[in-house]
């Protein structure tokens, strides 16, 4: 699908996004724990407070991403595949990036000086496998998946990227 | 950088998941998920992940040390082991071995026999936390099945005793498949706290904190099932009920939701501090699900705990309680522990003046800081050998990685001691098939003693009900977590969870005093989830555990008052 050579917006799309169904999530944490220990200690698994439930809030790789623009340092970019990556080498850690996401997935507190980025586990992806949040996830309820086969498959996306059939009715 | 990987069973809990520790080419360790497919999640919980650390951590100890006039000195391991053995020869009788129950099953049988035949110590105890012991010790009562995961997620009811999404994530997976398979399935919680379980419950039913042997009892006799405890006197309802401070009627509601199932399953996850009797509630659930013909799932802290406990009962090990019992008659004065933090483990129970001769432990730990001579030992994810999982399944740990610097395996030191003159005959080997089978069986009227046993603290005199929660960072007594940079980075130090009201009267700290007279400053955090008049706290902060009230079948909810600090 990606054209390395003259990436356009639609052939940049991100094929499959972390998705969390809400029915599932329990809020123990271990997508958490596997980011953080997958990064050597910078998790990028934030957590939402959403009524009684806290449940993690993934990086939506958005297509226009607001932290790219915003970062001075050209630390963060967009990649073919769709990510959005941080470069380590970059990241001066001044908290633009954080400032700029309209989602509220991005923490300095998390990692001492500089800004965690979930990367979708590029190593694990280009090998075939899934992110380390979605591998670990105890009850399912963070799958790897295009948006369309999450529709498909009827479940409900809120805010395009959420899925659950009765997300907040049970809690 | 290409990395190994290899796949062992996590023993961070009964489940015993497929866990992986991929090791690059500069020693760098990351987690890896060998049972996980994307067709069937099955995941490895935060625990899971704590392997990837310990393999590199840089806390773990690598040399022997011994106490010399009140300073500590390293010293070849080797040397302290040539040390120990001068030493053992004259305190034989006098000294018990205490090995950690979390191995495998034959590094615990050989270690007890090499213990026993090449170094003569006839008093030798497996270690299991206290209510691992009891909750196996109350399914064995009963002939109800016991339920893996994939079993349990075929149920059409599921009761949940306390709060297994908590405290065993994985198994979470498999109630909300039970649970989403048919429309009308049920999740019933009985439980204290109003915790990540009730909150996907279609039936929660909240008991006074360590009420929850009196509401199954009560609930055995909703379903008519009182004739399996014909021995035990005063087995009405209402009763039983106001024990559990719930109403009857809720208890007749739950046995109707009981009773309709078809396939029911009781998953009983009741760790430290939580339940005063957790023997007879576990005894009880499974009554419970033998009177609906169903199964049960009993959920532990130890990975090993039902497989330990066949090779204590094979074996006749001595019980830990009776261990100290002889301590504190001063018929024993020394102590060799292997693996276990047992000062930790027991709250300050293990006597002060039993001298601890010998520490072999992966981590500093509250009893190494007490022994005579410390010896570094591996892990049981850096050996290999069989596992029983809480169900009975037979699992095989592999080692992921080699032990750091010197440490060795339990059966490592007590051959060393053998072998370096403390002793001078060869223990046998391990019959496994004859150690693990049959599952030792309790006597019922034993373990359910009187339904006094089961009455909740009762919170008189300004006094208020500590109870203990799992919150998703701390395995077991912490000696091992709390060292960790994950648990560290959720929960530093004890954090107490009270009722909106009751944290507003105290501020954003207080100090808790128990009855038996521990003290402890913490962060206090209001939580709907609990309860007016009750406090919550996680039992593995080694500082914290001596806030509940320790008996010999271990830690209940514990009666203790807390002021505002510096108030």
């Amino acid at each position: 699908m990606a054209n390395t050579d003259s990436p356009t917006l639609d052939a940049r799309e991100i094929r499959s996004r972390v998705l969390l169904d809400l029915d599932r999530c329990i809020g123990c944490k271990s997508c958490s724990a596997a980011c953080f220990y997958g990064h050597r200690g910078m998790p990028s698994v934030a957590y939402g407070a959403a009524a009684e439930a806290v449940v993690p809030v993934v990086c939506r790789q958005c297509e226009d991403p607001p932290c790219v623009a915003a970062c001075p340092f050209e630390a963060l970019r967009r990649e073919d595949d769709g990510a959005v990556t941080r470069s380590l080498v970059f990241c001066r850690g001044c908290g633009s990036c954080v400032l700029a996401c309209p989602f509220g997935v991005m923490d300095t507190d998390l990692t001492r000086d500089q800004v965690a980025k979930c990367d979708l586990c590029e190593d694990r992806v280009q090998a075939g496998g899934e992110p380390r949040c979605v591998a670990a996830c105890s009850t399912g309820a963070l799958r790897f998946l295009r948006p369309a086969d999450a529709t498909g498959g009827g479940l409900l996306l809120l805010g395009g990227r959420t899925t659950g059939h009765h997300p907040f009715k049970r809690r | 950088m290409a990395a190994t990987t290899r796949e062992t069973a996590c023993l961070f809990c009964s489940l015993c998941c497929p866990a992986g520790v991929a090791v690059d080419s500069v020693g760098l360790a990351a987690p890896e998920y060998p049972g996980h497919t994307a067709a069937a999640h099955h995941g490895l919980c935060y625990r899971g992940h704590f392997i990837a650390e310990l393999v590199t951590h840089p806390g773990r100890l690598h040399e022997a040390t011994a106490r010399a006039d009140g300073a500590v000195h390293s010293l070849p391991p080797a040397d302290a082991l040539r040390r120990v053995a001068g030493l053992l020869p004259g305190v034989r009788r006098e000294t018990a071995v205490v090995l950690d129950g979390n191995l495998p099953c034959e590094e615990l049988a050989a270690a007890v026999r090499c213990a026993r035949e090449a170094l003569g110590i006839g008093a030798v105890a497996i270690f299991l936390p206290p209510a691992d012991e009891a909750v196996l010790r109350g399914v064995s009562t009963s002939a109800a099945p016991r339920l893996d995961e994939a079993a349990l997620s075929h149920c059409d009811v599921v009761l949940a005793v306390g709060d297994p999404f908590a405290t065993h994530p994985v198994v979470a997976g498999a109630m909300l498949d039970a649970l989403a398979r048919v429309r009308g399935n049920r999740l019933l919680v009985l439980d204290s706290l109003r915790g990540r379980t009730a909150r996907f419950a279609s039936t929660f039913c909240r008991v006074r904190p360590g009420g929850e042997a009196a509401a199954l009892a009560g609930l055995l006799c909703a379903l008519g099932g009182a004739s399996a405890l014909a021995d035990v006197a005063g087995l009405e309802l209402p009763t039983l009920a106001a024990m559990a401070g719930v109403p009857p009627e809720s208890l007749t509601e739950l046995a109707g939701a009981v009773a309709k199932a078809q396939r029911l399953g009781v998953v009983v996850s009741l760790p430290e501090g939580r339940c005063r009797s957790v023997a007879a509630a576990a005894a009880l659930a499974a009554k419970v699900a033998e009177a609906a013909g169903g199964g049960i799932c009993p959920l532990l802290t130890y990975g090993n705990a039902a497989g330990a406990r066949r090779v204590a009962a094979a074996l006749k090990t001595e019980p830990v309680s009776r261990l100290l019992a002889a301590m504190r008659q001063g018929s024993i004065t020394k102590l060799i522990a292997l693996g276990t933090d047992v000062a930790a483990a027991l709250a300050g129970t293990l006597p002060e003046s039993v001298e601890v001769l010998v520490a072999a432990a992966p981590m500093p730990s509250a009893t190494t800081a007490r022994a005579a001579f410390v010896l570094p030992m591996a892990l049981w994810f850096e050996m290999a050998g069989t596992v029983l999982d809480g169900a009975g399944g037979r699992h095989r740990v592999e080692a992921v990685a080699a032990p750091p610097g010197g440490a060795l395996a339990a059966t490592g030191i007590l051959n060393a001691l053998r072998d370096t003159g403390a002793g001078d005959q060869a223990a046998g080997d391990a019959d496994l098939g004859a150690l693990l089978d049959p599952e030792p069986a309790a006597d019922l009227k034993g373990v359910l003693g009187t339904p006094a046993d089961w009455a909740p603290p009762a919170a008189e005199g300004g006094k208020r009900v500590l109870v203990s929660r799992a919150d998703g960072f701390g395995f077991a007594d912490g000696a091992v977590t709390t060292q960790l940079a994950w648990p560290a980075l959720l929960e530093p130090s004890p954090v107490l969870r009270l009722a909106p009201s009751d944290a507003a009267a105290v501020g954003g700290r207080a100090t808790v005093r128990s009855d038996g007279g521990a003290a402890l400053s913490v962060a206090v955090e209001a939580s709907p989830d609990v309860p007016a008049g009750v406090g919550a706290l996680a039992p593995c902060f080694p500082e914290a555990r001596a806030l509940f009230a320790w008996g010999d079948d271990g830690a209940g909810p514990g009666l203790v008052t807390w002021e505002k600090c510096g108030g």
